[in-house]
């Protein structure tokens, strides 16, 4: 039915009304007249008349109820009446919406963080559905790699399903401008980038074809927004001015749009350089030609209509292609698409649990929520329970009543989405706050409100009035209308009155705050204990910081030079025991170097590479970072560019690859080149607390020069107290240079597990939330008892019970409630805990620890709620209760 | 007039506190009792120089007109409300210095209530109402469920003790409040209108209960404006306007209150 | 005589549109219509005649306006329309059908089963 045609017509209600009675006046004057006319006294005629004709009112309402329009005038009748009765009673208005808003909030804040973090990231990027991130697989390797820039090629060459393929590889800068030195973060991208993702520059253009070839052929720059407003002052002339990165002059190109920050979960990019200039912001040399270096991370956007399936088999079937056609590079190797939101590469993959535990987590404080809320309505329709029956009395319908009732809460569910919607937009950019800075560099993690979310709210919304429209239900199938006009029963005081709904209730709060209770008991213990665990090297007593000569514009041979002076004067600082440079720090963002290796002797599986990962390390290095060396040497300085090649691996490269017997003098090829082993180290982490042991090998800085390294420093000292010394130091030998932040290795561990740190935080702050909710839950439902009870309690007072007996027997009632709601909460914490998977660290799920201490905040908890109201019944008036 | 001691149980070392009560010592002695109410300002003068004793083993009823002060009275007695001024001795002892616990102990061990309105708690079964008050006490479970099954079988009961009171009669939930109020074995039993909710057939079954337990020994107070069930107490205190009046000058009273009434 | 609650469900509307279906009428005639086409033999509660009017006409079957009385009263008459012809002669066919069905049912006697 057309809206205009409704309104008409409910608006013209008024005047079908009255020709309704119009209509039914007419039958019974024309029936009292047939009577007259057979004789019947006039008087007695219209009785007669009227009798025969029924209940009017009744039929009335039968008639308006065939009409169509009807459902909608009684709902806004229902509306008003709804909404009338809510203002009537602001105090629990506004508690109930208040819950909902916590609920709803809660729920949508999870659904915008979902959407801007892990469905559609990236701002301003076009049709982000159909955009796949891309990373190569090993035969034998359970983590994915990075892609060469010759298959990068291939797969735009020879793919027919995909619109195109992109590549981003972060990089990064110390941008000096004027006085100001900052690290800031860019990308490496192919030359379609801005046009594949479909963002246009606002000033200038976007990088052109044949832009991404040529060994450094194309030193052009688009920068962002931000970076144009803030350090280059929203210059209008600054196409084709010059800027130095990385020591070489780029020409700015382009100025991206307000609100683009780049494809990468987490990270605002500042500036995007073409690949063709890989060689200056990337180590490890020119790879643009190497198909075994793999450095670059891609994304494929897929024609429309093509399914991640489709596309996956084709790219697979050119993987398949080169691995027959460079089987040196590529034996064992395949790629594989991730939809966004398990991007490898990025923060998304790290968030990911996170977000879906969260999930659960928040569907919980919902819950929770509406069961108060619930409660309260549930107090109140006792409250009402004259108004219901005198409804029912006067012939309303079961149904109508459920539906009067539903509507309020339909009303209190909008009133809780809308300011949900309010708190979700307020705390959209929290997660940002959860990770730890990373010295300078802007963070990016932004939840999004669009329809999407809107409409799941509107979902969470519609669900939250079900359940609290299910609650008043119940109530009224209960609704007695002659029991309720009679009194209760006059002898009998303190009859269950049917208290199981809101005690279920309750009982349900206290479990689910339970589950969430020992869900964050347990995340917040395997933080502990992933943050104790001892990654294999010292973190407490070594500093870590970065002097990057490639920004600087450092040949190799400057940069030596300056490390082999760094290193004299850091060693003669007082307090400094040992100091070593190396190229990765361990556990921090970055790749290391990887190449296939061949030892004698060792014969691997077919269609297996053994590619494994290394690190270029100088002397000293074991000594300052606290790996221990189970035999051999460690690096010395003699072990330079003219003597022989060595290597140190550690006690799994060692196991897996010579068996048994000792490594130490036997050869193993990497990259072509043959060294010796002279050591063998202690297994230690690498790329994150979590992994498993794997195979792994240094070689030594010198006869592997990288210009980036980072500088570990074993020291008592503190990073502040270092930090002057260091940069004294640093601006001895050059004034130009910066020092990254100084850093303890302690750091480092804390900085890879803030995934963890993000959990704990999340889930800890909505269990308190929960736990907050569940006790307001239990004081409403113990105060209520306790004011339906004041007869009771008097009478027990009169019979001599003292005040202690009366508190004992409220705070005993409560907290069996509690129990109830711990034991339920037990057997769903022991079912569900296991789901928190990935997050724990060495915890069992039933980790007894966490169970206990959740058993003990509730109890306090409930205790708490509790002894208001049980005080509040040793005040009662024996007297004054026996007489009411 | 009969008086004799009777223990109900002579084991029971908590209710006399050691001490021995002689037959026809004086069990509640009042002085000058003033009880006011103040409601929106004005006073209400609910109980004015009253004075009273009842001495053990006594069955007193305290009649009057509805308004007259009786259950005011009855509620000082049974130490549920304190009088504005005047000395009341229960047992002696001075009750104005006690605190709300100590109060809560005499109610429990000296007096048992028998309310207008039955009283059960509908969530206990029988037997458990019959038990509350001893459940404040330290006592044994055996010695306990032995005095709960004498109180019962004392009022006839004893066949329902799994029932709940919802499943009894009116006549059959009062026995077990009078159960109730026996279980305790009091020094007093204080019944405000204890057949006003029950029809006469009940009422009069209750009265020759209660006729029976005083015969028994038992001092009996009770409150009603029915001047037949009044007939069963050896003695009648007669309130009116919040003052004891003699049974003469309260028949004048209520006769001239009503003519005022009528003209 | 049946009153209302004793005819089978839905049979009141089939009996409205047949009787609409002679003419155009209002509620009261209806009424009278029906006693007076079955011979007295259903008497409808005269209230619950409206509620059905209400619907059929919801319904589209029927369609009404306002006129004047024999005895000059403005009343509203109700009449079929085409949906509500084509609803008659189904249920009339229905009903047909299973009128017989049920007497053949109910005259069957032992010798023939």
């Amino acid at each position: 039915m057309p809206m205009r045609f409704v309104l008409d017509r409910l608006f013209r209600r008024e005047r079908l009304d009255h020709s309704m009675e119009e209509e039914l006046r007419f039958h019974m004057a024309e029936r009292a007249a047939d009577l007259q006319r057979s004789g019947v006294p006039i008087a007695e005629a219209e009785r007669r008349a009227q009798l025969e004709f029924g209940g009017i009112e009744n039929y009335k309402e039968q008639c308006r109820e065939t009409r169509s329009f009807h459902g909608i005038h009684s709902f806004f009748a229902d509306l008003r009446f709804g909404f009338r009765m809510l203002w009537r009673s602001p105090g629990f208005s506004i508690l109930a919406i208040l819950c909902l808003t916590l609920g709803i909030g809660a729920n949508a804040a999870v659904f915008s963080w979902i959407e801007g973090i892990l469905f559609r990231p990236y701002p301003a990027v076009a049709h982000q559905e159909r955009l796949f991130a891309l990373t190569g697989t090993a035969r034998g390797d359970p983590d994915d790699t990075d892609l060469s820039w010759p298959d990068f090629l291939d797969l735009q060459r020879s793919c027919t399903l995909v619109d195109s393929f992109i590549v981003t590889k972060i990089t990064g800068t110390t941008l000096s401008i004027g006085d100001r030195a900052e690290v800031t973060t860019g990308s490496i991208v192919s030359a379609n980038y801005f046009d594949a993702i479909g963002v246009r520059p606002i000033l200038g253009r976007g990088f052109e074809p044949g832009e991404d070839s040529g060994r450094s052929a194309h030193p052009l720059t688009v920068i962002s927004y931000q970076l144009w407003q803030g350090r280059f002052k929203g210059d209008p002339q600054i196409i084709g001015k010059t800027q130095r990165l990385n020591g070489v002059l780029h020409t700015i190109v382009g100025v991206a749009p307000k609100g683009f920050y780049g494809t990468f979960v987490g990270w605002a990019m500042q500036f995007w350089v073409p690949a063709s200039m890989e060689e200056i912001f990337e180590a490890g040399g020119y790879k643009l030609e190497d198909r075994g270096a793999r450095w670059i991370e891609a994304y494929a956007r897929l024609k429309p209509g093509v399914t991640r399936e489709q596309a996956q088999q084709e790219i697979a079937a050119v993987a398949r292609r080169l691995e027959k056609d460079y089987p040196d590079t590529n034996r064992g190797r395949s790629i594989k698409l991730w939809p966004l939101w398990q991007t490898p590469f990025n923060n998304a993959k790290t968030l990911l649990s996170t977000l879906e535990i969260m999930l659960a987590v928040v569907v919980f404080v919902l819950l929770i929520a509406c069961a108060n809320v619930g409660n309260l309505l549930l107090v109140r329709s006792f409250a009402r329970r004259h108004e219901m029956t005198v409804r029912l009395a006067i012939g309303a319908r079961r149904g109508r009543l459920v539906r009067q009732l539903v509507t309020e809460g339909l009303i209190l569910a909008a009133f809780g989405a809308a300011g949900g919607l309010l708190v979700a937009h307020w705390w959209r950019h929290a997660l940002v706050l959860l990770l730890p800075a990373r010295g300078g560099v802007a963070m990016h993690l932004a939840g999004e409100i669009d329809w999407r979310v809107l409409a799941l709210s509107a979902g969470v919304c519609l669900i939250a009035t079900l359940l609290l429209g299910l609650v008043p239900a119940l109530q009224t199938r209960d609704l007695d209308v002659a029991g309720a006009l009679k009194a209760e029963s006059a002898g009998v005081v303190g009859s269950g009155r049917r208290a199981w709904i809101r005690s279920g209730l309750v009982v349900m709060q206290v479990s689910l705050s339970f589950v969430l209770i020992v869900g964050a008991g347990l995340l917040l213990q395997s933080l502990q204990r992933i943050r104790n665990s001892s990654p294999g090297f010292s973190t407490h007593e070594v500093l870590d910081t970065t002097v990057n000569l490639v920004a600087a514009g450092y040949d190799p041979q400057r940069a030596q030079n300056f490390q082999d002076e760094l290193l004299d004067r850091v060693k003669a600082l007082p307090g400094v025991e040992s100091a070593a440079f190396a190229r990765m720090t361990p556990l921090s963002y970055g790749s290391f170097s990887s190449t296939p290796i061949a030892v004698d002797g060792y014969q691997s599986p077919p269609d297996e590479q053994p590619i494994v990962q290394y690190n270029e390390v100088g002397p000293d290095y074991f000594v300052t970072m606290g790996i221990p060396l189970v035999s051999g040497r460690e690096f010395s300085r003699a072990d330079d560019e003219k003597s022989v090649l060595v290597a140190i691996v550690n006690e799994t490269m060692a196991a897996k690859y010579w068996g048994g017997r000792n490594p130490i003098g036997e050869r193993v090829q990497v990259k072509g080149r043959w060294m010796q082993v002279v050591g063998v180290a202690k297994n230690s982490k690498y790329q994150s607390v979590r992994e498993t042991p794997k195979p792994f090998f240094y070689v030594p800085l010198r006869q592997n020069f990288a210009r980036g390294p980072g500088l570990n420093i074993r020291t008592r000292l503190s990073p502040e107290a270092m930090t002057a010394a260091l940069t004294r130091e640093v601006h001895a030998i050059d004034r130009n240079l910066a020092l990254f932040e100084v850093i303890t290795l302690q750091e480092q561990v804390d900085r890879s597990t803030s995934p963890q740190l993000v959990a704990v935080t999340l889930v800890g702050v909505l269990s308190g939330l929960a736990l907050l909710l569940a006790a307001i839950g239990l004081y409403g439902v113990m105060s209520y008892a306790v004011s339906q009870s004041t007869r009771e309690l008097g009478l027990r007072m009169a019979l001599g019970a003292t005040p202690s007996h009366l508190l004992r027997l409220v705070m005993s009632r409560g907290l069996a409630l509690t129990a109830a709601g711990i034991v339920g909460g037990t057997a769903a914490a022991l079912a569900s805990t296991r789901l928190l998977g990935y997050l724990l660290y060495n915890v069992s799920p039933r980790d007894p620890m966490s169970f206990g201490s959740a058993f003990v905040v509730i109890m306090v908890a409930s205790l708490a709620a509790c002894f208001l109201p049980a005080w509040r019944a040793t005040r009662t008036d024996p007297l004054q209760a026996l007489r009411d | 007039m009969p008086r004799k001691t009777l223990r109900l149980d002579s084991r029971d070392r908590n209710t006399k506190r050691g001490e021995m009560t002689a037959a026809g010592d004086v069990l509640i002695s009042m002085k000058d009792i003033e009880r006011v109410f103040y409601t929106d300002e004005v006073e209400t003068h609910a109980l004015s120089d009253v004075d009273l004793e009842i001495r053990k083993g006594e069955y007193v009823s305290i009649e009057g007109p509805s308004g007259s002060g009786k259950s005011t009275l009855l509620s000082i007695i049974g130490l549920l409300d304190s009088p504005s001024d005047g000395q009341y001795l229960f047992k002696r002892e001075a009750v104005e210095t006690l605190n709300i616990s100590q109060r809560a102990v005499i109610r429990n061990r000296e007096i048992g209530f028998i309310f207008q309105s039955f009283n059960l708690i509908g969530d206990l079964t029988v037997y458990e109402n019959v038990e509350l008050p001893l459940t404040y006490r330290a006592m044994s479970g055996s010695e306990r469920k032995q005095r709960v099954q004498q109180a019962l079988e004392r009022v006839g009961i004893s066949h329902r003790t799994r029932h709940y009171p919802s499943q009894l009669s009116g006549g059959q939930q009062q026995r077990v409040a009078v159960a109730r109020a026996l279980a305790g074995n009091p020094s007093i039993l204080l019944a405000d209108e204890p057949t006003g909710n029950l029809d006469s057939q009940n009422a009069n079954a209750v009265m020759e209960l209660l006729g029976e337990l005083h015969r028994e020994g038992a001092t009996i107070c009770m409150v009603t404006h029915d001047p037949r069930f009044a007939q069963h107490a050896e003695r009648g205190i007669h309130l009116f306007d919040g003052r004891v009046v003699t049974k003469s000058e309260a028949a004048k009273s209520m006769a001239d209150s009503a003519a005022n009434r009528t003209f | 005589m049946t009153n209302s609650s004793d005819i089978l469900p839905g049979t009141l509307d089939l009996l409205i549109l047949k009787a609409a279906s002679l003419g155009s009428l209002h509620g009261f005639g209806v009424m009278l219509r029906i006693q007076q086409i079955s011979r007295g033999a259903f008497e409808v509660e005269q209230g619950a005649l409206y509620p059905a009017l209400y619907r059929l006409e919801e319904k589209g079957m029927l369609t009404s306006e306002w006129g004047v009385s024999e005895n000059n009263r403005r009343a509203k008459y109700y009449r079929l329309t085409r949906k509500g012809e084509k609803r008659l002669r189904e249920q009339t066919d229905t009903w047909n059908r299973l009128a017989s069905a049920m007497a053949t049912v109910l005259d069957a006697r032992p010798e023939e089963v």
